[in-house]
C-alpha cells in the first residue's frame, strides 16, 4: 500500500469522515458543524475550506456547485463528495490504528472481504 | 443684547440644520429617490451659520462701537469667529443624522426599495465581506455564501450588532488557515528552490 497516496493529517481525516457521514448534504456549514461536534471546539470555516481544497487536490473528494438561495446572497453551495481514494485513505488509517492497538483488522491482509 | 443674539443665532442654525436633516430623512424613508450628499448638507449648514454670524456680528459691532467702519470690521470679525465656532458645532451635532441620512440615500441608490421596506434579508457588513475578496475565487464564493447564510441566522436570533461582530470574527478566523496554507506553499517552493540552487552550485 502506497502510504504517500493515503497520507492524511488528523484534521483531514476528521473532515473526510464528516463528508462521508453527511452524504449528499455535505457542504460548508454542516461539515463545520459535524467537525465542531466531533472535536468539541470551534473551527473557522476558512480552515474547513482550505482542508477540503487540499483533499480535492489529492483526489479524495470531489465538489460540485449546488443551488443558490436568497439567504446565501444568491451564491451557490459547494457540495463535497467522498471519492474512492478518500474511502481507501480512511480505511488505511483505520487499519493502521487497529494494528497499533492490537485489534483484529476489518479486512484480511492483501485482499478484500 | 449680545447674549440674546447669540442664543437666537444658535436657535436659528440648530433649526436650519434639523430642518435639512429632517426633510431629507423623511424623503429617504418614504422611498422617493432624491440626490442628497453629505457635502451638500454640510455646505448648507456652514453657509447658514456664516450668514447669520456675519449679520449678527455687523449689527453688534455697529451698535457697540462709535465709528461705522470700525463697527463693520468688528462685526465681520465677530461673524467669522462665530461661523467657525457654530459651523463646527453644527457639523458635529448633525454628524449622526448625516451618517444615517447618507447611508439611507446610498442604500436607495443601490438596492431595491422593497428590500429595504421588508428588511427580509439583512446583508452582512460590507467591509468584512470586502476583506474576503482577497481570497481565491474558488474558496471565496462558497465561503461568502456559507457566512451569509449563518449571518442571517445569527441576525434573526441576536440582532444586527452581535451578528456584525460575529461576522467580523468569522472573517478574521478564516484568514489564518488560508494565509497559513499560502505561506506553507511558498515555504515549500522556496525550500525546493534553495535546494536546487545548492545542488546546481555543487554539481557544475
Amino acid at each position: 500500500m502506497d502510504d504517500k497516496i493515503f497520507s492524511l493529517g488528523e484534521f483531514e481525516e476528521i473532515v473526510l469522515l464528516a463528508v462521508r457521514r453527511l452524504g449528499s448534504n455535505a457542504y460548508g456549514i454542516p461539515i463545520r458543524q459535524a467537525v465542531e461536534d466531533a472535536r468539541e471546539r470551534k473551527i473557522a470555516i476558512g480552515a474547513i475550506y482550505t482542508t477540503l481544497e487540499r483533499l480535492e487536490q489529492k483526489g479524495m473528494v470531489s465538489s460540485a456547485l449546488g443551488e443558490a438561495t436568497p439567504q446565501r446572497g444568491g451564491r451557490a453551495k459547494r457540495y463535497y463528495r467522498l471519492e474512492g481514494l478518500g474511502e481507501q485513505a480512511l480505511d488505511a488509517v483505520e487499519q493502521a490504528r487497529r494494528r497499533l492497538q492490537g485489534r483484529p483488522s476489518l479486512q484480511p491482509e492483501g485482499g478484500g472481504l | 443684547m449680545t447674549d440674546t443674539l447669540n442664543l437666537a443665532m444658535i436657535a436659528i442654525t440648530t433649526a436650519m440644520g434639523l430642518l435639512v436633516g429632517y426633510d431629507s430623512r423623511r424623503s429617504a424613508t418614504s422611498g422617493r429617490r432624491r440626490w442628497v450628499s453629505r457635502a451638500k448638507v454640510v455646505i448648507g449648514v456652514v453657509g447658514a451659520s456664516t450668514a447669520v454670524g456675519v449679520i449678527t456680528g455687523i449689527g453688534v459691532g455697529v451698535s457697540a462701537t462709535p465709528g461705522k467702519e470700525m463697527g463693520m470690521a468688528v462685526g465681520i470679525g465677530l461673524g467669522v469667529t462665530l461661523f467657525v465656532i457654530f459651523g463646527v458645532m453644527m457639523i458635529a451635532a448633525s454628524e449622526v443624522a448625516l451618517i444615517s441620512l447618507v447611508n439611507d440615500v446610498q442604500t436607495l441608490r443601490t438596492r431595491p426599495i422593497k428590500a429595504i421596506e421588508s428588511q427580509s434579508h439583512p446583508r452582512p457588513p460590507q467591509f468584512a465581506e470586502y476583506l474576503l475578496y482577497f481570497l481565491p475565487k474558488n474558496l471565496r464564493e462558497p465561503l461568502l455564501g456559507d457566512l451569509e447564510e449563518e449571518y442571517y441566522a445569527v441576525y434573526a436570533k441576536f440582532g444586527k450588532r452581535k451578528a456584525a461582530f460575529w461576522y467580523y470574527a468569522e472573517v478574521a478566523l478564516s484568514f489564518y488557515p488560508v494565509v497559513y496554507s499560502w505561506v506553507r506553499r511558498l515555504v515549500k517552493w522556496g525550500v525546493l528552490g534553495w535546494i536546487s540552487g545548492v545542488v546546481k552550485r555543487l554539481i557544475p
